[in-house]
């Protein structure tokens, strides 16, 4: 059997795998295709590039590099998860070329399939996109212009994006050990690209922030807020806030976790492992967990900051709701990703003695801080910032709506898909028959 | 004095892919009675119904015919709750894989079953080091397990299981992952439990000398109990040739 065959029939097979990989794509697509678009209308005014003088430009940047993160999260998973396919073709005496165009044609057939369906479901979106701001702001173009430049810009992303996977695949079976592949390790992690990040630490010399700092350096701003009227001031002390947050889930949250467990949680069953779960998560997902609540805080107060600038202001909401979508689709993957574990511990708890019953309550537990987390704390600074601004009568209670909306729902959505991903590797019975 | 039963298997028979067309007996009426205080090793070949029959004995899995008895109380009767409470105040398990909870640090690892066991935090913490420091891993009470290495690992999985004085330890291939040093060191630990205290072992593993550290010896082969070996008044020496011998005997048979 040729090579091409066999990439098509493994494909076929693992269908189920593939399905993050073209949701993110799709979504991708659509995104990227509904921004170009809205950026290249010319009724928009707005001047992506050069010309630029909003926030337009850095936030065309962000929104992509979000975009292409979680592609390359969904390509990583999708090929890691390969491991031992690509191993055994390795094994049968294919070169690292051969299995390159093999992984390249899987992901080729499965862009070929979202990319015309994300550009379609893009297009569609258009006059709903231009009536929401045409109802929102003052906008005066057609609900359903489509801008030359916006299939151009939207390939050129995308083929990059292709290339790029491609690149990391045929990197990936040429750094793996066989060995490796078969135990599925040397996984690319977001945390390992992102490295730089979880390794800024507030207890090394260089930045030594208390627990209490860092609380403070959170709070502070939301109080501040009250009393704010200057737009931009909220997009500037919000930056404070964030770094308090930084903090909070680096340090603060572990220590406060670690202390519940040798104090109170260690008389409660479901506390001690619920709370143990939600640490580990932290950790695993703490680069994704910064993304998603820095672009929440920012991306809000961008929105509020360039509310003069209708134009600006709607792709800025866009991006929010792009960047909220994806990340949460992510997260809620990287969650799945780590279930896998979880299915042998659950198993392990009913050999301790916990009943079914019980581990479903640690899993709600779990998955209530999780989403809390990422919900309620940039949550708190949006609701005073839109209060304030509602109150002040700078903003409408339909735009505060919206913003709420966009904040809220991904995250609630992701929490009921990975309760239910969570309670399908929950043993059926305490007792392990076969 | 008479011997008090702690484990009774009443001709428990395993059936497996009931339903299907792959039907498959792994235990065939095998029945065993274990006393309070002994050290019974489970051995034969790969597929031999090893893993089934302790698993049956502990709980894990229910048999398809036949009774299980422990500390007299029949298995099959009891409820989801029942069993949670029986098996957190009655057995012991200790893994091959070790089985400890990569996102608990060893003290909560070890503190797991007291908490299902509503016991106060202080005593917890009590017990926890106490049980720690006899198994020589108090000083990574604080670290994760995988901060830790294989020996201490399985030290760990050890003192979770004896933390709430159970009476039975159940180990399937507890020396699996060690290396020799390791394996002789825990086995000498099980042998010191079992013997000053009294705890009742129940293991399965492939390796002879491992199985030398028992008082008794169950041999399994093709889902039916093929012989049963008493240490009794033997050295560890002379048991453990014992040993070898049953397992060579197959492979003996194969050349005449």
């Amino acid at each position: 059997m040729g090579l091409i065959k066999l990439s098509f029939i493994s494909l076929k097979k693992d269908l189920s795998k593939s399905i993050f990989y073209f949701l993110t794509f799709l979504l991708t697509t659509i995104f990227i295709f509904s921004f170009f678009n809205l950026t290249f209308n010319p009724g928009a005014h707005i001047h992506l590039g050069k010309d630029d003088t909003t926030f337009v430009t850095p936030i065309a940047v962000f929104v992509i590099i979000i975009a292409m993160v979680c592609v390359f999260l969904a390509n990583n998973f999708y090929v890691s998860n390969k491991g031992k396919e690509i191993s055994i073709i390795l094994m049968s005496g294919a070169s690292v070329y051969q299995l390159g165009i093999y992984l390249f044609l899987q992901v080729f057939i499965i862009m070929l399939f979202a990319i015309p369906l994300g550009c379609i479901f893009g297009y569609l979106l258009i006059p709903v996109i231009n009536s929401v701001f045409a109802s929102t702001f003052v906008y005066q173009g057609s609900l359903f212009y489509l801008a030359d430049e916006t299939a151009v810009a939207t390939g050129a992303i995308l083929a990059f994006e292709v290339f790029w996977c491609s690149l990391l695949n045929l990197g990936y079976c040429v750094r793996s050990t066989i060995n490796a592949m078969i135990q599925e390790e040397n996984k690319i992690t977001i945390s390992k690209s992102f490295g730089h990040i979880s390794t800024f630490d507030f207890k090394s010399r260089r930045i030594q922030l208390s627990d209490k700092m860092c609380i403070v350096l959170y709070i502070l701003p939301a109080i501040i807020f009250v009393f704010l009227k200057d737009a931009m001031s909220f997009l500037l002390f919000s930056l404070i806030g964030i770094i308090g947050i930084f903090g909070i889930i680096k340090n603060v949250l572990p220590n406060i976790i670690k202390t519940r467990q040798r104090s109170q949680s260690l008389e409660n069953p479901i506390h001690l492992i619920s709370l143990g779960f939600f640490h580990s998560d932290i950790q695993k997902v703490f680069s994704l967990l910064i993304i998603i609540l820095l672009s929440s805080i920012l991306l809000t107060c961008v929105t509020v900051y360039t509310l003069k600038q209708p134009l600006v202001s709607m792709v800025t909401l866009m991006s929010y709701i792009s960047v909220m979508i994806l990340m949460s689709l992510t997260i809620v993957f990287k969650i799945g990703m780590e279930l896998n574990k979880r299915k042998k511990n659950f198993q392990n708890l009913c050999y301790l003695g916990y009943t079914l019953k019980q581990l479903k309550q640690i899993i709600t537990l779990e998955m209530q801080l999780f989403y809390g987390l990422i919900l309620f704390l940039p949550l708190i600074y949006q609701i005073i910032i839109l209060l304030n601004l509602f109150l002040s009568q700078q903003i409408t209670i339909f735009l505060m709506i919206i913003i709420l909306v966009i904040q809220i729902v991904p995250v609630v959505i992701s929490y009921f898909i990975s309760i239910r991903l969570y309670n399908s590797i929950v043993p059926k019975s305490i007792i392990d028959e076969r | 004095m008479e011997r008090k039963e702690i484990l009774v298997a009443d001709k428990i028979t395993k059936i497996y892919g009931i339903g299907t067309k792959a039907l498959f007996e792994a235990l065939h009426e095998v029945s065993l009675t274990m006393y309070e205080g002994e050290f019974v090793c489970i051995m034969g070949p790969s597929g031999a119904g090893k893993s089934t029959f302790i698993n049956n004995l502990s709980i894990i899995d229910i048999p398809t015919k036949g009774k299980v008895f422990i500390n007299g109380t029949e298995v099959r009767v009891m409820s989801e709750g029942q069993i949670g409470k029986f098996r957190y105040e009655n057995l012991g398990f200790i893994f091959q894989e070790f089985n400890l909870l990569d996102s608990l640090t060893v003290f909560e690892n070890i503190a797991v079953p007291l908490t299902l066991a509503n016991v106060n935090k202080d005593e917890i913490s009590t017990r926890v080091k106490e049980v720690a420091r006899k198994l020589d891993v108090e000083q990574t009470l604080d670290k994760f397990p995988s901060e830790c290495s294989g020996g201490q690992r399985q030290r760990v999985a050890i003192c979770r299981a004896l933390v709430t004085n159970p009476k039975l330890i159940i180990a399937d291939e507890p020396t699996g992952n060690l290396d020799s040093k390791n394996s002789h060191e825990i086995l000498s630990l099980f042998k010191e439990l079992n013997e000053k205290e009294g705890v009742s072992i129940l293991m399965v593993t492939h390796d002879a000398k491992i199985a030398s550290y028992s008082t008794k010896l169950l041999y399994i082969k093709d889902g039916v109990i093929d012989r049963t070996i008493e240490r009794e008044g033997l050295s560890q020496k002379e048991y453990f040739y014992k040993i070898v011998d049953i397992n060579s005997s197959d492979s003996q048979e194969l050349f005449e």
